[in-house]
C-alpha cells in the first residue's frame, strides 16, 4: 500500500515541476543557450586547431553541461519559494524524500534534454568523430547526469533558501562533484578515442558507485535538510 | 644529490608559515572568546535588569 | 528569576584550566620543532629538507583527526539534536580548514625543492585541495544561513556528505594520475626522526584540541548571548 503511494507522490511532483517548465520555456531555452555559449567560449580559449579541440572535447562538454545545470538546480526550488508552496508541500502527509525524488526526476529530465542538445552542438563545434561504441557513450552521459543532478538537487534545497544562493550552490556542489566529473570526463574521453586502453570500464564502475552512494545518502539526509 | 645550500630558504619559510598560522589563529580565537564573553555578560546583565523590573 | 538558565538549556563553558593546556601545547610545539631542526641529522636523500616534514606531516595527520571530529559531532547532532554538538562540529571544521590550508602551503614549499614544481596533481595533494574546497563551502554555508537550527541541520548534512566524498575523491584522483611518493621504509629512518615527528604530532594534536575547545567556548557564549538578548527584549516588551 505504502510503496505505490510514495511512487505516485514522486511522479506527481516531477510532473508538476516539468509542467511549470514547459509552460514557461524561457528557463529551458536560456539554460541551453548558456550551455552552447560556454562551448563556444571554450572553443575560443583552446584555439582553432582541430586536434586540440577534439582532445579537449570530453572535458569541455561536461563543464559546459555542469555550468548550465547549476542554473537549473537553483530554479527548481525558486517557484515554490516565491509562492510559499514549499511549506504546503511539507504539510502533506507521507515521506518527505518523495519531494526530493520528484524534483530529482524533473531535474534529470531537464538536464538530460539540455545535455543532448549541448552534446550535439559540441560534436559539431569540436569536430568530434562519433565512435562505434556510441551507445556506451550515451550510458556514460546518463550516469554523469544522474551524479550531477543527485547532488545538485540536494544542495539546491539548501542554497536556494539561503542568502547568496548564486555563490553558495557552486561552492558546495563543485568540490563534491569532482569524482563524478573526473570519471565522466575520463570515460567519455576514452570512448571518444575508441577506448584502446580499455580504461572506460573502471571509470564507469566508479561513476555507478558514486551515483548509488549519493542517491542513498541524499535520500537519507533530505529529511533533515527540508524540515529546518 | 640535492644541493643543500639553497634549501634553508624553504625550510625557514615552512616554519614561518606554520608559526604564522598558529599565532594568527591563536589571536583570532582569543579575540573571539573575549568579544563573545563581553557580549554574553552584557546580555545576561540586561536580562537580569529587565526581569528585576517586571517582578 | 534572575537565573538565566531557562533561556537556554545549558550554561556556556568556562575557560577553566584550558589556558594552561594551551600554553603547554605551544611549549611542546617549540620543543618538538627545536628537536626537529637542531638535533635531527640531515636525511640521506633529502638533506636538510627533511626538516620540513616535522611541520608538514603532523599538520596533515591532525587535519584528518579534526575532520573526523567534525564527522562525529555532525552525526551526534543529527542523533541527539543538541545545539552544542553543532557548535563543536563548526569549531572543529574551522580549525580543520586552517590546518588544511597550512598543510597545502607546507606541501607546496616541500614540493618545490624536491620535485621542482610548486604543485603536482597527485592523489594526496589533489584530494587535500578538494577537501579544503569542500570545507570552505561548509563554512560559507554557515555564514550564509542565519537561523541556528536550520544552519545546524544543513551543515551536519554537508559535513557528513563531504566526509563520505573524501574517500571517493582520493580513489578517483589516484586512478586519474598516480605519482607515487616513495615512503621511506622504517629501518632507514633514524630514531631521533621518529621521536621528533611524534612530539610534533602530539603538539599539533594538543594545539588543535585547545583551539577547538576555545572556539567552541566562544561560539557557545555567542549563542547564549543571543538567547539572553532575545529573552531581555521579550521581557521588556
Amino acid at each position: 500500500m505504502r510503496r505505490p503511494d510514495n511512487w505516485r507522490r514522486v511522479r506527481a511532483i516531477a510532473w508538476k515541476d516539468l509542467t511549470t517548465e514547459r509552460r514557461s520555456k524561457a528557463g529551458f531555452n536560456g539554460v541551453v543557450a548558456l550551455g552552447v555559449t560556454i562551448l563556444a567560449l571554450f572553443g575560443f580559449a583552446l584555439g582553432p586547431d582541430a586536434q586540440a579541440l577534439r582532445d579537449a572535447a570530453a572535458g569541455v562538454l561536461w563543464l559546459a553541461a555542469l555550468f548550465a545545470a547549476v542554473l537549473a538546480f537553483n530554479r527548481s526550488y525558486q517557484v515554490e519559494l516565491e509562492s510559499g508552496a514549499l511549506e504546503q508541500l511539507l504539510l502533506y502527509p507521507g515521506a518527505r524524500w518523495t519531494i526530493y525524488s520528484g524534483k530529482l526526476l524533473a531535474n534529470l529530465a531537464f538536464v538530460g534534454l539540455m545535455l543532448v542538445i549541448v552534446v550535439l552542438v559540441g560534436i559539431v563545434l569540436f569536430s568530434v568523430r562519433i565512435p562505434a561504441a556510441w551507445p556506451a557513450l550515451i550510458g556514460v552521459l546518463a550516469l554523469g547526469a544522474i551524479g550531477i543532478c543527485t547532488l545538485g538537487t540536494f544542495y539546491a534545497s539548501m542554497s536556494s533558501r539561503s542568502r547568496a544562493r548564486e555563490v553558495l550552490l557552486p561552492l558546495l556542489l563543485f568540490p563534491m562533484l569532482v569524482p563524478a566529473l573526473l570519471a565522466a570526463m575520463q570515460a567519455s574521453k576514452a570512448l571518444l578515442n575508441g577506448d584502446i586502453m580499455h580504461e572506460a570500464g573502471a571509470w564507469v564502475k566508479l561513476l555507478v558507485a558514486y551515483d548509488i552512494i549519493f542517491l542513498i545518502a541524499t535520500h537519507l539526509a533530505f529529511e533533515h535538510v527540508i524540515e529546518a | 644529490m640535492i644541493p643543500t645550500t639553497n634549501n634553508w630558504a624553504f625550510i625557514i619559510s615552512a616554519y614561518a608559515a606554520a608559526w604564522i598560522a598558529v599565532i594568527g589563529y591563536w589571536v583570532f580565537v582569543h579575540r573571539a572568546v573575549r568579544r563573545a564573553r563581553a557580549r554574553y555578560e552584557q546580555a545576561t546583565a540586561s536580562l537580569a535588569r529587565s526581569q528585576g523590573k517586571s517582578q | 528569576m534572575s537565573d538565566t538558565s531557562h533561556t537556554i538549556p545549558w550554561n556556556p563553558p568556562k575557560p577553566g584550566r584550558w589556558p594552561w593546556f594551551g600554553a603547554f601545547a605551544i611549549a611542546l610545539l617549540l620543543a618538538g620543532q627545536a628537536l626537529g631542526v637542531i638535533a635531527s641529522p640531515p636525511d640521506r636523500d633529502m638533506g636538510d629538507l627533511e626538516k620540513i616534514i616535522y611541520v608538514h606531516v603532523p599538520a596533515a595527520w591532525i587535519m584528518s583527526v579534526t575532520f573526523a571530529i567534525v564527522m562525529y559531532y555532525s552525526l551526534k547532532y543529527l542523533w541527539k539534536r543538541d545545539e552544542r554538538d553543532d557548535l563543536a562540529a563548526a569549531s572543529a571544521a574551522e580549525v580543520g580548514t586552517v590546518l588544511n590550508a597550512l598543510t597545502l602551503i607546507l606541501g607546496m614549499i616541500f614540493a618545490k625543492p624536491t620535485w621542482g614544481v610548486w604543485w603536482t596533481w597527485d592523489a594526496r595533494l589533489t584530494s587535500t585541495l578538494v577537501l579544503f574546497l569542500m570545507f570552505v563551502g561548509y563554512l560559507s554555508l554557515r555564514g550564509f544561513v542565519d537561523d541556528p537550527e536550520r544552519r545546524a541541520q544543513w551543515s551536519a548534512a554537508v559535513g557528513i556528505l563531504g566526509a563520505i566524498n573524501v574517500g571517493i575523491v582520493y580513489m578517483s584522483v589516484k586512478w586519474w594520475r598516480t605519482l607515487h611518493q616513495t615512503q621511506s621504509s622504517p629501518d632507514t629512518v633514524a630514531s631521533i626522526y621518529v621521536l621528533a615527528l611524534r612530539i610534533n604530532a602530539f603538539a599539533f594534536l594538543f594545539l588543535m584540541i585547545y583551539f577547538v575547545r576555545r572556539r567552541y567556548e566562544s561560539m557557545c557564549l555567542d549563542r547564549a548571548a543571543d538567547h539572553a538578548t532575545e529573552a531581555a527584549a521579550l521581557g521588556a516588551a
